[in-house]
């Protein structure tokens, strides 16, 4: 069942895949960041209208853009923005038995 | 005196009304003609003539005054059917017009259940796409002094460009134009120079009022639809001169009065929703018949209950209107209005259980269950049916069955999810619906200050005179007056009939208070000197033409402004306290005691001029009876109002003239609505032919 | 609801909730001596529900437009910064105004522990009307003003009316009453737990003073207390007169009626939902004016059945200007729910909040316990928790195909408001919020469609921003410019509503200073699901620049870029003064996107660039689209579309590392 644009979850096989090609991802109990393809960058490279926050953080700020690809097809399943340091976020953990 | 002829065009009908010199009126409708609206324009008149015994030609070369209502301006706006219009702008402020004013552009005019959901929610279409809409390098500020001199090398490069991009309508609106319109004007010379054949509007001409965002929505949308409705009036006034009337085409103006052509020509967008002012317009005369001071206008059709309130026997105006979600300036006979008609449809929620009756509509098409034309929902008009009111062998005058058939499956499954009966149902929907407009009149009527309870009701529309009287006394309201019988169905273009010729001018200077009487003085004279021209030019005398100035004041701190009438001729230092001695006592009424904040000073923002040409009033009379009338027959009607059935005598309009008194329960059917008077309720018809229902007047 | 004794009756323990913030029991502690209304007609005809319903909802519309005529100030005018309630008997949130949001959930709070700690002293009586500003009982800042009045019934306390209007200004040591640079409450305008400012009907002139007192323009003050007052009897009049038109018990039965169903709807859309939780992370760019360091916010959702739990673990400690209290936390919550959740009950937050449990950690930003410096809390610290609450709950909503629809992926949360005094062009003293802050991103993208374009936020429905030409008249400053902003919208398969800037010197003036109070500029504080985040808000300004020689050449710079002048990007909490050829800029921020923008519809990347609104280097850099021709003309050009596409899918992956097999 789809928990996500771009993510199914199996009850029976408690597995997250990715909805456009099939891809196993990982299971249900695990972070799927974690298992996706991982692109780092500055703030200044989300897009064109942002810029570096070094102006007012300082230089030596560590605050960087993460996004999540499934590792076959590229899709971009999600963003975050944390610093260096900091865990990536599981920002979704469903419960596969309450999934119909 | 010849015929006095109006034609109002509607998205699915025309209608024509003739009134003659002994006052008698004759209605006729015809299918609308979206192809070409001229069309369905003439051939309403042609069923009005052949109703009277004449030909087209007789009709129109025996009429004195031919005036419209149309809704061309209003279709071009909703259709998106305009010109290839551009807009110019000061430098900085193109994004005016898009932004919107943020959140008021996803909800201005739509009802709470839609603003609040926003999944489904956004700003219309542009009126003037983003590549048309140019900055010009100039700038005025609150002084009206000039910041930045016009550019006109810049200027002359822009215009050159709306020539290649081959333009033929162009709206200029600059900031703070109405304090200094010389940049504006040199900007339209230079427009003219440049492009061929080009219809330009100017916000300084139009509407120097101010507030940029309202200004320009209004200059462009009058540029929008300038060439579509400059053509069709130019049609019709010359089909009309073809069919042998000598005298000038008179269109409405939203604003209260009618127009000549080749005003409604230079300035259409005056001509969007005047059917509603319309109506106001025709109460306003009947008010001064009837000698009623403070009256609730109740227009319900098939979609839409809409209210005006009349005080001091005028009607209430709004600085501005608003059409697909834009608010745009132009004053603007106020009403208001909210999704319940009779085409409005009960439904039952799945997943509440609760019943809702609008604001969905049927419309005209497939229309209610009843019509018989493929729709299932149940709507008012059906439940209307079921109780009894309509009679189904002579709706809309026996030109259209009506089938109570789908009428009863569609309500019986209402009914079924509700767990009562069919009649208990419709009765029901009908109670809801009521329930709904008389909250609507409350609203109104108490937030501008007023009791409900002292205003008489007039209901008119083709649902009006039904389901108005049975609302009255929720509001305490003690009468009720369905005018002039069965024209009730086409108030709107009775009400056009009796216009007076309207030219009102406006313009913005903030000053103030001490207020300078020869400044403010010679604002007026301005204006007046011009509108008296035009009146003059037009072919009015002196003693027909009426001239009120109004002054729109606000305390320096807050936002309110409220418009305040002020003295004529040369004014005093007196006449200034007099104008804030009555503002601060209309802010009071409106808003409250001590609502307003005097120690912050007075603002005098806006003075107007509206002057007035008099016009030919109808007159109208009632057929004279020689004895009571007899009802056709005795049906059992459930009245909603009791809440049970009740004997209930018909009668039909043709039977009924001046003095008839009819004791309710009854019905009387016409030929294009239905009069209801509950029981305990009488009717009285009086010379005018107007109905009167007195409420409670059985006791 | 628990009526004790006399002897036993304590109320809640009041120096707690000073110090914590309120948080009600189920079963309140209410002096014997106050009886509540709890008679309802179990059986209600359908008809007489949907009149009697619409008629509440009418009377309370008619309390907000009592607020917006006897008011007539510029604040609760164009950014409609007030809301009217009605509340049950026992406090549960009914009816709502379609104005700022954020005051109805809160109503609830104040009513409670006005039950709990004033039924015994002074009591409540009928024609009482309370006055509470406190944030530690139920405000998101203090000139968030609460009017709080029972409304009784032979005898029994039957219902609440309740309004809150912003106050421009009610104290603290900026003008305006932002303060962010306050050390602690202290520097702030006080708390004002409930007092009795009307007492059976007679006004206490005393009190009254007392507040007034408070504000360095206590006649502007003055009028909104009139417009508060006026409200509550406008709303206790009427309901008074539908108690009368059917009956106690019929009345009551359809409040109840209303909230049970709102309920309803409610739970049947958590049956849809599966179990879990989500997660949203952001940062505070700088506790107070002058900091540059940054704190993280987390906010957890978790569903289990028919109960969803908000936790803030993770939070930093409440410290600075940034902080907000429970209450704003809690309305935070109400303030994405309603819009996500409950646009088909219109918005009756009791009937959600029934199903809802809050439990973060006091002593945090977002929970923040005094003396904590609260009074930017309207404008940043609930902005900041409405991002990680959307982020949350749109987050559970897409996990469920049935209502993933409903999901808006954010609303502009990065935001902030200037503050603006001096000496107006007109000679006089002057003192304002810039409400062109309300012109903001507006709605961020839905899985079916784009967000709106300067659509203002989604807990202010209606609010208009006002015209150009009415703050230059009011004020000394010259707008440049006021602009959609091209590349603001979050990028997705649907793109995010776009931002505005407005851009201004002083006139006629020799100085302006202003105070911005902000929050999300560093970092951006938006995020759809998998679409980009929309800009951040961006407050610049231009010195000592060139702006009167260009005015002097016939010109008006479209930019502030192009001004020749000393260019700095300024903290969202800020104090400046602005000379005549300093320009100040602020970027409102965009909305978020969802999904892949190299997912959109290349012909509505196309039309976006000829809008402005998207340009050419993010349609092809981020959307993938190739385009020819130019500006207001431009095509897709489909095949090297499709390629560029191709292109860039492959060095997403070759630019990425799998975190799980690098660990």
């Amino acid at each position: 069942m789809e928990i996500h644009e771009y993510l199914d979850l199996d009850p029976e096989t408690a597995a997250i895949s990715c909805n456009r090609c099939g891809h196993h991802i990982c299971d249900a109990d695990e972070n799927y960041k974690e298992h996706c393809a991982m692109e780092t960058k500055p703030l200044e490279e989300i897009a064109p209208g942002f810029e570096s926050p070094s102006a007012l953080l300082g230089a030596d700020h560590d605050v960087e853009f993460r996004q999540f690809y499934c590792p076959s097809c590229a899709v971009l399943v999600e963003h975050e923005i944390a610093r260096a340091a900091d865990p990536i976020l599981q920002d979704i953990e469903i419960d596969p038995s309450s999934v119909s | 005196m010849g015929y006095l002829c109006n034609v109002d065009t509607g998205g699915t009908h025309t209608d024509a009304v003739v009134i003659d010199e002994n006052g008698d009126v004759t209605e006729a409708k015809a299918p609308s003609t979206p192809d070409d609206f001229a069309r369905g324009f003439f051939n309403s008149l042609e069923v009005a003539a052949d109703k009277k015994g004449l030909g087209l030609g007789d009709l129109l070369s025996e009429s004195e005054l031919v005036s419209h209502g149309t809704t061309v301006g209003t279709n071009a706006i909703i259709e998106g059917e305009g010109t290839r219009s551009a807009l110019l702008t000061t430098r900085g402020a193109e994004d005016v017009i898009f932004i919107m004013r943020a959140a008021t552009g996803r909800s201005k005019g739509l009802p709470v259940e839609d603003v609040l959901r926003y999944q489904e929610s956004r700003k219309p279409d542009p009126i003037v796409p983003k590549e048309r809409v140019h900055g010009i390098d100039e700038r005025v500020d609150c002084m009206g002094d000039a910041v930045v001199e016009f550019n006109e090398e810049q200027a002359r490069a822009v215009a050159a460009r709306l020539a290649e991009q081959g333009v033929d309508a162009v709206a200029i609106a600059f900031l703070w134009s109405f304090l200094n319109e010389d940049h504006e004007r040199r900007m339209a010379e230079i427009v003219e120079e440049e492009l061929d054949d080009v219809f330009v509007t100017r916000s300084s001409d139009l509407i120097p009022k101010w507030g940029e965002y309202e200004r320009t929505t209004a200059t462009a949308i009058n540029a929008y639809i300038g060439p579509t409705s400059a053509d069709y009036i130019q049609r019709i006034d010359e089909q009309l001169s073809g069919y042998g009337y000598d005298g000038t085409l008179l269109v409405m103006q939203s604003g209260g009065g009618v127009m000549s052509a080749a005003d409604a020509v230079r300035e259409p967008i005056r001509t969007i929703d005047s059917g509603p002012a319309g109506g106001m317009i025709g109460c306003r005369y009947l008010a001064s018949e009837l000698g009623h001071d403070a009256v609730i206008a109740a227009d319900m059709g098939g979609t839409s209950f809409d209210i005006g309130l009349l005080t001091g026997g005028e009607p209430l105006t709004t600085p501005t209107n608003v059409i697909n979600q834009y608010e745009y300036m132009m004053r603007t006979i106020d009403t208001e209005s909210i999704g319940s008609g009779g085409g409005s449809i009960a439904s039952v929620d799945t997943e509440s259980g609760r019943l809702q009756v609008g604001p969905r509509s049927a419309g005209a098409d497939p229309g209610p269950a009843c019509y018989d034309q493929g729709g299932t929902a149940a709507t008012v008009t059906d439940a209307d049916l079921l109780l009894g009111f309509l009679d189904p062998e002579d709706f809309l005058g026996g030109r259209m069955t009506i089938d109570d058939r789908p009428a009863r499956d569609a309500l019986s499954a209402v009914a079924d999810d509700l767990g009562m009966s069919t009649v208990e149902a419709a009765s029901g929907v009908v109670e809801v619906a009521n329930a709904k407009m008389a909250d609507m009149i409350r609203q109104r009527t108490v937030n501008k200050g007023y009791d409900p309870r002292q205003f008489t009701l007039y209901a008119y529309g083709g649902a009006g005179p039904l389901h108005v009287p049975m609302l009255a006394r929720q509001l305490d309201i003690d009468t009720v007056v369905v005018p002039g019988g069965s024209t009730a169905s086409v108030w709107s273009a009775v009400g056009v009939s009796s216009s007076d010729i309207l030219h009102r001018r406006e313009v913005s200077n903030i000053m103030t208070a001490p207020f300078d009487p020869d400044a403010v003085t010679a604002q007026f004279e301005e204006l007046e000197s011009a509108v008296v021209a035009d009146l003059r030019a037009e072919g009015f005398d002196d003693d027909e033409v009426t001239i009120n100035r109004y002054a729109d004041v606000r305390y320096q701190a807050q936002v309110h402004q409220l418009s305040v009438p002020v003295p004529a001729g040369a004014l005093t230092g007196e006449d200034m306290q007099t104008v804030v001695d009555r503002f601060e006592r209309q802010y009071e009424e409106r808003y409250g005691e001590g609502a307003g904040y005097s120690e912050s000073g007075f603002e005098l923002v806006t003075t107007r001029c509206d002057a007035y040409g008099e016009t030919t009033k109808p007159s109208r009379s009632a057929d004279q009876l020689s004895g009571q009338p007899e009802p056709r027959r005795t049906d059992e009607v459930y009245w909603p109002t009791v809440e049970g059935y009740r004997e209930t005598a018909r009668y039909h309009g043709d039977d009924l003239g001046e003095g008839a008194v009819i004791d309710g329960p009854a019905v009387i059917t016409m030929e294009h609505t239905t009069v209801a008077i509950p029981p305990t309720d009488v009717c009285e018809v009086d010379d005018r032919n107007n109905y009167v229902i007195i409420i409670g007047g059985q006791q | 609801m628990s009526n004790e004794t006399a002897e036993t009756h304590t109320g809640s323990d009041i120096w707690a909730d000073f110090r914590e913030g309120y948080v009600p029991r189920d079963e309140l502690d209410i002096h014997p001596s106050l009886t509540l209304h709890t008679d309802q007609a179990e059986e209600i005809d359908p008809i007489t529900h949907e009149v009697l319903r619409h008629r509440l909802y009418s009377i309370n519309e008619e309390h907000g437009q009592t607020l917006e005529n006897v008011s007539g100030s510029p604040v609760a005018y164009y950014a409609q910064d007030f809301n009217p309630t009605i509340t049950a008997e026992d406090g549960e949130v009914i009816f709502q105004g379609p104005y700022i949001q954020f005051f109805s959930p809160i109503a609830e709070l104040q009513v409670k522990w006005i039950l709990e700690n004033r039924s015994e002293n002074p009591g409540i009586e009928p024609g009482d009307v309370f006055l509470s500003n406190d944030p530690w009982i139920g405000a998101t800042h203090q000139p968030d003003v609460h009017f709080i009045a029972p409304v009784f019934h032979d005898d029994e306390l039957f219902c609440w009316v309740v309004n809150t209007l912003h106050q421009y200004d009610i104290g603290g040591i900026n003008p305006g009453s932002f303060c962010p640079g306050a050390e602690d409450v202290f520097h702030e305008s006080s708390p004002m737990p409930p007092i009795k400012i009307v007492e059976g009907g007679e006004l206490r002139e005393d009190l009254r003073q007392l507040y007034l007192r408070q504000s360095r323009l206590p006649q502007m003050v003055g009028l909104d207390f009139n417009a508060q007052i006026a409200g509550v009897n406008v709303a206790r009049n009427r309901l008074r007169e539908v108690i009368e038109e059917y009956d106690a018990a019929t009345v009551k039965g359809v409040m109840h009626q209303v909230l049970d169903d709102a309920e309803s709807k409610f739970a049947q859309k958590l049956e849809k939902i599966p179990d879990g939780t989500w997660r949203a992370r952001s940062y505070m760019d700088g506790a107070k004016t002058g900091d540059s360091d940054i704190y993280v916010g987390e906010v957890q959702l978790t569903k289990e059945g028919d109960t969803l739990t908000f936790t803030n673990e993770g939070t930093e400690a409440n410290q600075g200007a940034m902080n907000l209290t429970y209450s704003g936390f809690r309305t935070g919550i109400m303030s994405v729910v309603n819009p996500l959740m409950m646009y088909d009950a219109m918005w009756v937050a009791g009937g959600a909040l029934r199903h809802i449990e809050i439990e973060t950690e006091p002593g945090t930003f977002t929970h923040a316990t005094w003396p904590a410096a609260v009074s930017t809390g309207g404008q940043i610290g609930i902005e900041f928790v409405i991002a990680l609450v959307n982020d949350v709950v749109a987050r559970m909503l897409a996990s469920s195909p049935e209502y993933k629809r409903d999901l808006i992926s954010g609303t502009h949360e990065s935001s902030g408001a200037v503050a603006q005094a001096g000496i107006d062009q007109w000679g006089n003293e002057f003192g304002t919020m810039n409400l062109d802050c309300m012109g903001l991103g507006g709605v961020g993208a839905s899985p079916h469609k784009d967000g709106i374009d300067t659509g203002g936020v989604y807990w202010a429905p209606k609010a208009p921003i006002p015209n150009m030409e009415y703050n230059e008249q009011d004020y000394p400053i010259l707008y440049l410019y006021r602009d959609e902003v091209e590349d603001s919208g979050g990028a997705g398969e649907y793109r995010g509503g776009a931002g505005m800037h407005y851009c201004w010197k002083p006139h006629k003036t020799s100085q302006i200073g202003n105070v911005l109070a902000g929050v999300g500029g560093a970092i951006p504080l938006s995020r759809g699901i998998s679409g980009y985040p929309g800009a951040p808000i961006r407050p610049r300004v231009s010195r000592d620049s060139d702006v009167d020689e260009r005015f002097a050449r016939r010109e008006i710079p479209a930019r502030l870029d192009d001004l020749d002048g000393d260019l700095e990007i300024l903290p969202t909490k800020s104090e400046d003064v602005q000379g005549p050829t300093d320009v100040w800029e602020v970027r409102t921020a965009g909305s978020p996107g969802y999904g892949d923008p190299l997912e959109r519809d290349p012909e509505r990347v196309a039309e976006d660039v000829r809008r402005g609104l998207v340009s050419r280097e993010a349609a092809t850099d981020v959307y993938g689209v190739e385009l020819a021709g130019a500006g207001t003309d431009v095509t897709v050009r489909e095949l090297a579309t499709e390629e560029h596409r191709a292109e860039l899918r492959e060095r997403r992956l070759a630019n990425s590392v799998i975190p799980a097999e690098v660990a």
